[in-house]
């Protein structure tokens, strides 16, 4: 070129052209780091907020913690419906949505359609497609706790989920063709298939229910491209059913008898013994074990299975290549109240020992039995066992041994009442998983505080019928409020602030960087409240009570938006005459700033 | 090219339809004539047979013990609740009856199971269990203090018992 | 005791006759038939009526005293002494022990033997009790005990009142509703006993029996390692199928067969029905015939028990008795 000075002009406005393209039609967006505060786990691996909602809990440690910025506790008055969709089905919504990129992806309840959802158009979502993968109507009236779908899991291009009928099926997520469908067991026999799964290195972890049915509880993991199952662990049974080998090595001596999960039942109960894996698995990628509980054990009626019953109401970390389980323990030995264990196990870095000492690598537990763990997870050990709500049925849990100090008086007993006994069977803490601030450093647990009257009954296993045994009466706990929000603090292990609830806490709950913690209650209140304070900021009435997971996500117009599911049902039936317990519905309600 | 086409499909439909016409009787179980819901009929209202049954033990004090007992032990209490409120399964106190609301249907309910999760006790409990079993439904239902169904029944057997039929509505 | 008792006996017996009949100081009138004077005392009589001694002295206060306090307090005393000493020891050799009696929920100790029985209309439930889970079993109307051993009985029951009665064993202990109570049994030699329910309990209490058997320690493990077993697999597809219309049948909403699905807590165990002397509580020997008219309608032989009459065809009756037969 003989003069390139005329080309400058032409190269700027080239360069402030494509500059531009970065900028959206609609809105100009602050793109700064505080709109992007990074997640650290224990202040060590940073994760970067991409504005996404990929897995139920938004990451595989079971956070539920989003570091979007845009809503914040200064603006969240403000929030106002942007859009919301009909899910055409009644009965409990109990799944939280998920976002990848700019589709939203949501199951309903029985008959377990699945919505895709592209959020394209910021006001007025199109939808993509809708599956419907007709399960059978049998699962109707084998399903404990409402004929609910706990969660869906998206990896590598597939919307994989259960269904109640005990298949897990995977669809496509562009075109919401079906792709495979797995038996995963017999519905005939009262196993269901509610939880939700949890995909992990190309394997999709899933986990059957019928705890009340004489189920026999297991854990499995399917390929993800074909369906196909790769292992199968039980949670009673012989060692070689219950997948454990030379590789086990659990903490507590007690735990580590060869074919405990048959030789702490009689006879052939173990084979009807529960212990089904309906709650949430939780990841460790560096340690390589996942997380999972395991339900009360089968029947309620204690005298009808002698032993401790393992591995019910217990804790595995397991290795997810092989299954084999590579420590157990047993938070609840011969359960005679329905203390589950499946609550999430959150995996957190703490300075349990002490300020200026390494972080202990744990998880966190909110127990039914209304006592919050702190254990090492890569050994097993119990650091510490918190009551986090009124409790009577024990004193403490021995930190030598692990086993609660039951009190006798608090035991049930075929055809004899047991009065008072603090939790209720519905637990001090139910499934709505917990969320963790990196922020405030402080958990937030939905909790109830119920009490109840137990008699056991004689029960018969009738295949396809419950193994139950069991009747209870409900009272509420001292102060007279069924449910309380809490911030815990896991390492100090005290409460920093409650919200009583009228209802028991019920809703998962969810946290973000603009320190807000985000939860429904039964009445269908979704409410916004300070991470630090508790102080309530923001409250809106839902058409149905909320007990599905909120979630945030950075729709593609750039702006934060927060959804959530109402439609009241689940295991909160039997407060359906407290005046104020809501009709049925099921409707997605998103929300954003204006 | 096409008329051969054609005769083939003329064909097959022709022996599709003598085919069908040939084995109704074999497909369908035994006495399912007493359950068919009519039609309309501009003779009068129709009823099925099975309208017209009546409960046996209805009222009958052993029997209601006796399906008491029975209600726990089959696993009853534990699906629909021991005060029949309903759980996982529906509520049997209700007045509202998904498959009908005879004293038939309810038997058929737990003789022959339903397609949302009822099992079938019919081959394994005698009829005279089934029929007791119905006949302490009914009575908690009676007892639950639910209006609907429970009231509308009470009178007209209050009505009944006034006139010269005795009963029959 | 018993010679203890007949020495003393006699002793008294004698001292008895020797106070009617004693031969008396010459002279002296029987006291009813001495003259008494107007105030009621003796005359010149300083013995007081005691009598007088050979020298002729009257007896004094203090001999008296003396003969009442031995013959009639120390030796007594010492002797009911003795007997109470024995009498607590053969007590508390026939008693149970004090943990047994206290916490009748607590499994049994290492070396006894306890045996929970609970009284249904109208069978008994046995069920062997042990630490371990896995050493536990069930059977029922039917109660093996080690010869020689104290066997622990703890009772209850579910519905009404029972009585547990097995005459050459022991007496009666009833069974009340909502609470425990505690017996045992042992035998010297070994046999077989036939108890009794002996509280009135309903239409078919007179068809309430349990047998006990007694044999000896070695075959009584030989039996309880039996007892534990599940039901043995089928041996072939006939046996399968037999087992498959059992397993399908009303026959499971009641009973249960350890080693199979079926695991119904409202009737008898089932799992070695074949190797019980007897059927529905002693009502009837165990024996094909009587097993098939049992199943065909339990109603016609003991009207009022709890086992209705499951509808089932012949062929239906074939199997499942079949299949029950193999159940030893």
């Amino acid at each position: 070129m003989s003069n390139p000075a005329p080309l400058f002009p032409v190269l700027g406005v080239l360069v402030l052209a494509l500059a531009s393209c970065d900028v959206p039609a609609a809105r100009q967006v602050d793109r700064t780091s505080s709109a992007q505060a990074p997640v650290t786990r224990g202040d060590t691996i940073p994760l970067p907020e991409d504005g996404q909602w990929t897995v139920q809990s938004k990451n595989v440690e079971g956070w539920r913690y989003s570091g979007l910025t845009e809503i914040d506790t200064t603006n969240v008055r403000n929030l106002r419906e942007a859009w919301t969709f009909s899910t055409g089905t009644l009965r409990g919504h109990e799944g939280t949505p998920l976002v990848v990129g700019s589709t939203m992806y949501l199951v309903t309840p029985f008959p377990n359609i699945a919505y895709a959802l592209d959020l394209a158009a910021p006001m007025q979502p199109a939808l993509k497609w809708k599956f419907q993968p007709n399960p059978s109507p049998r699962a109707i009236g084998k399903a404990c706790c409402d004929i609910v779908n706990r969660g869906w899991a998206y990896a590598d291009g597939k919307l994989v989920y259960n269904l109640l009928d005990a298949h897990t099926v995977a669809v496509d997520a562009e075109t919401g063709r079906e792709l495979w469908r797995t038996k995963m067991d017999e519905v005939e026999n009262g196993v269901t298939m509610t939880m939700p799964p949890l995909v992990v290195k190309g394997k999709v972890l899933v986990g059957n229910s019928g705890g009340e049915m004489g189920a026999h509880g297991w854990l499995a993991a399917l390929d993800l491209n074909t369906g196909r199952q790769l292992w199968r662990a039980h949670a009673t049974g012989p060692d070689s059913l219950v997948r454990i080998d030379s590789t086990y090595r659990p903490f507590y001596e007690w735990m580590r008898r060869t074919n405990s999960g048959l030789t702490s039942w009689p006879a052939d109960e173990w084979s009807r013994g529960g212990g089904a894996s309906w709650g949430w698995i939780t990841y460790d990628a560096a340690l390589d074990l996942i997380y999972y509980g395991t339900s009360n054990p089968s029947p309620w009626n204690q005298e009808q299975r002698q032993g401790d019953n393992l591995f019910t109401a217990a804790v595995f970390a397991r290795d997810p290549d092989t299954g084999m389980a590579r420590w157990a323990y047993q938070f609840t030995p011969h359960d005679e109240w329905d203390y589950d264990g499946v609550n999430e196990n959150t995996i957190l870095d703490l300075p349990i020992d002490g300020p200026g000492r390494p972080t202990r690598s744990v998880i966190v537990h909110f127990n039914r039995n209304a006592f919050v763990y702190v254990i090492d997870r890569r050994t097993g050990q119990v650091l510490s066992a918190t009551p986090f709500q009124h409790m009577n049925w024990a004193d403490s849990i021995n930190m030598t041994t692990g086993r609660p100090h039951v009190r006798a008086e608090k035991r049930t007993w075929e055809n004899r009442w047991t009065r008072d006994i603090c939790p209720h069977a519905l637990g001090a803490k139910n499934h709505p998983h917990t969320a963790w601030s990196p922020r405030t450093r402080l958990m937030y647990a939905p909790t109830l505080n119920l009490c109840m009257d137990y008699i056991a009954r004689p029960v018969s296993y009738i295949a396809g019928t419950p193994y139950w045994g069991a009747e209870t009466k409900t009272n509420v706990g001292p102060g007279g409020n069924r449910g309380e929000l809490i911030a815990w603090d896991p390492v100090a292990r005290r409460k920093v602030w409650g919200i009583p609830e009228k209802f028991p806490s019920f809703s998962p709950v969810l946290t973000t960087a603009g320190d807000l913690v985000l939860y429904g209650t039964i009445e269908g209140d979704f409410k916004a409240v300070h991470a630090r304070t508790g102080q309530l900021l923001w409250t809106k009435r839902l058409g149905s009570g909320i007990i599905g997971g909120p979630m945030t996500y950075r729709g593609p117009d750039g702006k934060q938006y927060v959804a959530v599911l109402s439609g009241i049902g689940g295991a909160t039936g039997g407060f359906r005459d407290v005046p104020g317990y809501p009709q049925q519905g099921g409707t997605l309600h998103v929300f954003t700033l204006p | 090219m096409m008329r051969l086409l054609t005769g083939i499909s003329v064909a097959t439909l022709l022996v599709a339809s003598a085919c069908s016409e040939e084995t109704p009787s074999a497909l369908l179980p035994a006495n399912v004539s007493a359950s068919r819901v009519p039609t309309g009929d501009p003779a009068g209202p129709r009823r099925r047979e099975t309208d017209l049954v009546v409960n046996p033990f209805a009222r009958d004090p052993m029997a209601l013990r006796e399906g008491e007992r029975l209600y726990r032990e089959m696993n009853c209490a534990d699906c629909h609740r021991y005060s029949g409120t309903g759980g996982m399964g529906p509520s049997l106190v209700d007045g509202e009856w998904i498959y009908g609301d005879t004293p038939f249907d309810r038997f058929s309910s737990v003789d022959g199971g339903r397609t949302r999760g009822m099992p079938a006790y019919g081959h394994m409990l005698p009829p005279e269990s089934i029929w007791k079993l119905v006949a302490y439904i009914d009575e908690l239902k009676g007892k639950s203090g639910e209006p609907g169904r429970a009231a509308g029944e009470a009178t007209r057997a209050a009505i009944g018992a006034q006139s010269p039929q005795g009963g029959r509505p | 005791m018993l010679g203890v008792s007949i020495v003393v006996t006699i002793l008294v017996l004698i001292g008895l006759a020797w106070a009617i009949w004693h031969p008396r100081a010459p002279g002296l009138a029987p006291e009813a038939d001495r003259p008494a004077d107007a105030r009621g005392e003796r005359l010149n009589d300083e013995s007081g009526g005691r009598g007088h001694e050979e020298s002729g002295r009257p007896r004094s206060e203090r001999t008296g005293v003396r003969v009442m306090v031995w013959a009639g307090a120390v030796v007594p005393a010492v002797i009911l002494g003795v007997l109470l000493i024995v009498t607590m020891r053969v007590l508390a050799d026939v008693s149970l022990p004090a943990h047994a009696l206290a916490d009748h929920d607590a499994p049994p100790l290492p070396g006894e033997l306890t045996v929970r029985v609970t009284g249904r209309q109208y069978w008994w439930e046995v069920k062997y009790l042990d630490a371990e889970p896995q050493r536990t079993f069930e059977t029922a109307n039917e109660l093996h005990i080690p010869v020689g051993q104290r066997v622990i009985v703890r009772l209850a029951a579910d519905d009404v009142i029972h009585s547990f009665w097995v005459p050459g064993l022991a007496g009666k202990m009833d069974l009340v509703p909502g609470r425990t109570n505690v017996t045992f049994i042992e035998a010297s030699r070994p046999g077989v006993w036939r108890g009794q329910c002996a509280e009135y309990c309903g239409m078919q209490h007179a068809k309430m029996a349990i047998t006990v058997v007694a044999e000896s320690p070695e075959q009584w493990e030989v039996w309880a390692a039996r007892q534990r077993t599940p039901a043995p697999t089928p041996a072939d597809s006939a046996a399968s199928a037999d087992r498959r219309v059992f397993l399908t049948s009303g026959c499971v909403l009641c009973h249960a067969v350890r080693g199979t699905p079926a695991r119904g807590e409202l009737g008898p165990d089932l799992t070695h029905l074949a190797s019980r002397l007897t059927l529905a509580a002693g009502t009837l020997p165990n024996a094909p015939g009587h097993l098939y008219g049992w199943v065909a309608n339990p109603q016609t032989i003991k009207p009022g028990s709890k086992m209705p009459a499951v509808p089932m065809d012949p062929a239906e009756l074939h199997a499942i008795v079949r299949y029950l037969s193999t159940l030893r």
